[in-house]
C-alpha cells in the first residue's frame, strides 16, 4: 500500500466517516443554544447568534428532568448488567449443546424474534399487573431478565462459538465446574462480544418508549423517552427546547460509548480486527 | 393478607432491590373513599397534550386536591392521542384501565362498544354541582353512544373554522369572513390570494374526513348512510359529490391549496405563520400556536363558508373524559365535576386551547379574551348551534386513519378522483362490517 493510499485508508476516510456521524449531534447542540422565541435559522448558521443556555433552563423549568434522569439511568445501570449476564449465560449454554439441540435452540431464537413486539404488550401488562408493578419502573427493567433480545444471545452464542472444543474439554480435565470454564476461560475470550451486547443493551434500554408507554404510571416515574416526548408537540419557535432535550438525552449514550471503547481496548480498531485476547 | 398489605410487603422486596422506585399502580385497588385526608385514595389520570396543557391540567388537578384532601390524583400525560390509545388498550386488556382518561369523540368508541365505561349519566343527574344545562348540547351528543345516555363528560366543544391573515385580505381588497359568507366569496378570495411563484397561497387544508364533512354538509349531503350505525360512506351520493368535489377541486382544479411538494416542504400552520397562507382551516388548538408564533401581521378567525343554497354548519373536535368501569368511577367523578365546574374550566380555559364546553365559562372573558387574538372568538360560540358530529362508532377512527390516506392520495392527484371514491368506499365498508354488534 503506498503511503497516498494509506494516509486515506487510515485517516481521511475514518475522519470523513466520522464527520458525517458528528455533524448531525453538532447541529443539535448548537440548535439548543439558540435563543427560545427566535424564528428557526433560514440557513446555516455556524454560531448562533445570541448564544445561550437558556433553552435548558427553560426546559428545566417545563419539566422535571432531573426526575427522568435519574429513571432511566435507574433502569440502564440495572438492566444493562443484568442483560449481559443473562445473555452471555444463555448463549453460553447453547454453546454446550449438541449439535442438533444448539440448532434447535438458534432456531428458536430467531423464530421469538419474528414475534411483533405488539403481540406481547398486553400479556405482559397482565402479567406485571399480577406482580403489582404496574406504575414503576421495574417492568422497564424486566426484559433483561431474559436477556433484552434474543439477538444478544445469539451474539453470545456465536462468540462462544469460537472457542474451540479442545480448550473447554481440558479446562474440564483440570477440574473445573462449568461455572468456572465460563467465567475464567470463555468470558475473558469474548470481550468483544461483551462490549457489542452492552452497547446494544444500553441503547435498547435508555431509548425505550414503548415500555415506559405502557407500564409506568405518574410522572414521577417517568424516564427520559416517555418525558420528552412531549416536546415533539412544541411551537417552531420553541425548537431550541426539544434540541435541548435531545442533548439531556444524547449526551450520556456518547459518553456511555466513549467509557466502553476505553474499558475494552485503547484502539477500538484492533479490537475489530484481531479480537482482544 | 390483604391487598394492601401484600402490595407494600412486594413494594418493599423491590424497593430493596433499586432505589429510585415507588411504586404507583392502585386503579385496582378497592378501597373505598373515606375522606380520610391521612389515607387518601389514589385515582390515576391520563391525558394527552402538550407541555403547556399539561401544565394547565397539573394546575387543575392542584386546585382539586387542595379542596379533596382525602383524594390522591396521579397523573400520566402522554403527548398524542395515537399514545395515548395505545396506552389504554393495553391498560383495559391487562384489566388495569386508569379511573379517568381523556379522549376525542371520534375515538371513544371502540371503549364504549366493549362495556368498559361507566356511563356518566346517572352521575350527572344525581350531581348537586354541576347540571346537564350547563353545557353546550352538540358536544354531549357527540358522547352519548347509545342516542340517549351520556357515556362520558365533554370538556370542550372546539369546531373547524378559518384562520386568515387579515393584512393579505386587506392588502388585496378582500371582505373578511364573516357569517353567511359562500363558497364563491371563499375560492374567490383563495383564487386573489394564490401567489405560486413566492410560495403563497390562498387556502390551507389538510385532505382527511374530518375536512371535507363540512363541506359535504353544507351543500346538503351526507358522509354516511345511518349516524349511529353506519355501514358504508356515501361519497357516491350526488349531493355528496358536491361538497366533495368542490373540495378536490381547491387543489385538482384551482390550485389555490399548496400542492404535495410544497405542502411537504412547509406544512400549512407554518405557512400560515411565515404569511404565506392566506386562509388555514384548523379548530381552535391552533390559537396558542399562532399567539406565541405570529408578531409580524394580524390574523383572525372567521366562520365556515356556506355551500350556494346550502346551510351554514361546520364539524365538532371535542374530547371528554371517561371513567373506566373497573376502576373507581365514584371518586373518578368528583374530579370531573370539579373539572366541569367554573373553577375547573376556567383553569383551562386560561390555556387559550380549548373552548369550554360549559357555556358560562364560554361567554366570559376567560375566554373571549378580548385583549389577545384572534378578535372574533366568538366565531366558536355563534357555531353552536348549527355544528355537526361524525358518527363515534367502535370501527370510526380506525376508518379514518385508512380512508384518510386514500383521501391524500386522491387530493394531491397521485390516484385518479373516481378510482380513489370508489377505494374509499370499499375500505370504509369493510372496516365497518368489523364492527362489533351492540
Amino acid at each position: 500500500m503506498g503511503s497516498a493510499e494509506k494516509l486515506f485508508a487510515r485517516h481521511i476516510l475514518p475522519a470523513v466517516l466520522a464527520g458525517l456521524f458528528v455533524l448531525p449531534l453538532i447541529a443539535m447542540l448548537l440548535g439548543s443554544l439558540r435563543p427560545v422565541g427566535a424564528p428557526p435559522p433560514t440557513g446555516l448558521e455556524l454560531i448562533p447568534p445570541g448564544a445561550t443556555f437558556e433553552g435548558f433552563r427553560r426546559l428545566t423549568q417545563l419539566l422535571p428532568v432531573s426526575t427522568y434522569l435519574r429513571n432511566s439511568v435507574a433502569v440502564t445501570t440495572l438492566a444493562v448488567p443484568l442483560s449481559v449476564l443473562v445473555a452471555a449465560l444463555a448463549g453460553f449454554g447453547i454453546r454446550l449443546l449438541d449439535h442438533r439441540a444448539k440448532v434447535t435452540a438458534v432456531v428458536a431464537s430467531l423464530l421469538v424474534m419474528l414475534v411483533p413486539a405488539s403481540a406481547l404488550w398486553a400479556t405482559r401488562f397482565r402479567v406485571y399487573a399480577t406482580l403489582e408493578l404496574i406504575g414503576s419502573v421495574l417492568p422497564l427493567v424486566a426484559p433483561a431478565l431474559l436477556g433484552t433480545t434474543p439477538f444478544l444471545v445469539l451474539i453470545y452464542a456465536w462468540a462462544f462459538h469460537g472457542i474451540p472444543d479442545s480448550q473447554l474439554h481440558a479446562a474440564r480435565l483440570e477440574g473445573a465446574s462449568t461455572w468456572t470454564v465460563w467465567r475464567r476461560i470463555a468470558m475473558p475470550q469474548v470481550r468483544a462480544a461483551t462490549l457489542a451486547v452492552a452497547v446494544l443493551a444500553f441503547t435498547f434500554h435508555w431509548g425505550n418508549f414503548v415500555d415506559a408507554l405502557l407500564y409506568l404510571r405518574g410522572q414521577e416515574n417517568y424516564t427520559l423517552p416517555l418525558g420528552l416526548d412531549t416536546l415533539k408537540l412544541l411551537r417552531p419557535t420553541e425548537f431550541p427546547l426539544l434540541l435541548a432535550g435531545a442533548v439531556v438525552f444524547t449526551v450520556p449514550s456518547i459518553a456511555v460509548f466513549l467509557l466502553a471503547n476505553r474499558l475494552f481496548d485503547d484502539d477500538p480498531a484492533r479490537t475489530l480486527r484481531g479480537g482482544t485476547h | 393478607m390483604t391487598r394492601s398489605a401484600r402490595r407494600s410487603l412486594s413494594a418493599l422486596t423491590l424497593l430493596l432491590a433499586l432505589v429510585a422506585t415507588a411504586c404507583g399502580g392502585s386503579s385496582a385497588d378497592e378501597e373505598s373513599s373515606t375522606g380520610d385526608p391521612t389515607d387518601p385514595t389514589s385515582i390515576e389520570v391520563v391525558l394527552f397534550g402538550g407541555p403547556a396543557e399539561v401544565a394547565g391540567y397539573t394546575r387543575m388537578i392542584e386546585a382539586f386536591e387542595a379542596v379533596n384532601p382525602d383524594v390522591d390524583v396521579l397523573l400520566s400525560p402522554v403527548a398524542k392521542q395515537d399514545d395515548l390509545l395505545a396506552n389504554l388498550t393495553t391498560a383495559f386488556a391487562g384489566g388495569q384501565p386508569p379511573d379517568l382518561f381523556l379522549v376525542n369523540y371520534l375515538k371513544y368508541g371502540q371503549f364504549a362498544a366493549q362495556g368498559v365505561l361507566a356511563d356518566v349519566q346517572p352521575y350527572l343527574d344525581a350531581s348537586e354541582q354541576i347540571a346537564e344545562a350547563d353545557f353546550a348540547e352538540p358536544s354531549m351528543d357527540a358522547f352519548r353512544f347509545d342516542g340517549e345516555n351520556l357515556t362520558c363528560m365533554p370538556q370542550n366543544i372546539s369546531t373547524l373554522q378559518v384562520y386568515y391573515n387579515v393584512d393579505l385580505f386587506d392588502a388585496a381588497g378582500l371582505d373578511h369572513p364573516t357569517a353567511g359568507w359562500t363558497w364563491e366569496d371563499f375560492l374567490a378570495a383563495g383564487r386573489a390570494l394564490t401567489v405560486p411563484e413566492d410560495g403563497q397561497y390562498g387556502i390551507g387544508v389538510e385532505a382527511s374526513v374530518q375536512r371535507i364533512a363540512p363541506f359535504i354538509w353544507s351543500a346538503g349531503g351526507d358522509l354516511v348512510d345511518d349516524q349511529l350505525a353506519p355501514t358504508t360512506l356515501t361519497l357516491d351520493d350526488p349531493d355528496t359529490r358536491t361538497g366533495l368535489d368542490f373540495f378536490l377541486d381547491l387543489q385538482l382544479e384551482e390550485g389555490v391549496v399548496p400542492p404535495d411538494v410544497e405542502e411537504q416542504s412547509l406544512e400549512s400552520e407554518e405557512r400560515f405563520i411565515a404569511g404565506q397562507l392566506g386562509m388555514y382551516l384548523n379548530s381552535r388548538k391552533s390559537v396558542p400556536t399562532l399567539r406565541e408564533s405570529i408578531s409580524d401581521f394580524t390574523w383572525d378567525v372567521g366562520p365556515m363558508p356556506t355551500a350556494p343554497g346550502g346551510t351554514p354548519t361546520t364539524v365538532l373536535h371535542g374530547d371528554a373524559y371517561c371513567m373506566s368501569a373497573a376502576a373507581q368511577p365514584d371518586v373518578a367523578w368528583r374530579l370531573v365535576e370539579f373539572a366541569m365546574g367554573v373553577e375547573g374550566q376556567t383553569i383551562l380555559a386560561e390555556s387559550g386551547r380549548t373552548v369550554p364546553s360549559r357555556l358560562d365559562v364560554a361567554n366570559s372573558p376567560a375566554f373571549l379574551e378580548p385583549e389577545e387574538p384572534p378578535a372574533s372568538a366568538q366565531v366558536f360560540l355563534d357555531a353552536i348551534p348549527t355544528v355537526r358530529s361524525l358518527p363515534h362508532t367502535a370501527t370510526w377512527s380506525q376508518m379514518q386513519n385508512e380512508v384518510d390516506d386514500q383521501l391524500e392520495d386522491v387530493f394531491y392527484g397521485r390516484v385518479d378522483r373516481e378510482e380513489g371514491i370508489a377505494r374509499m368506499i370499499e375500505t370504509a365498508e369493510s372496516i365497518f362490517a368489523l364492527e362489533l354488534p351492540q
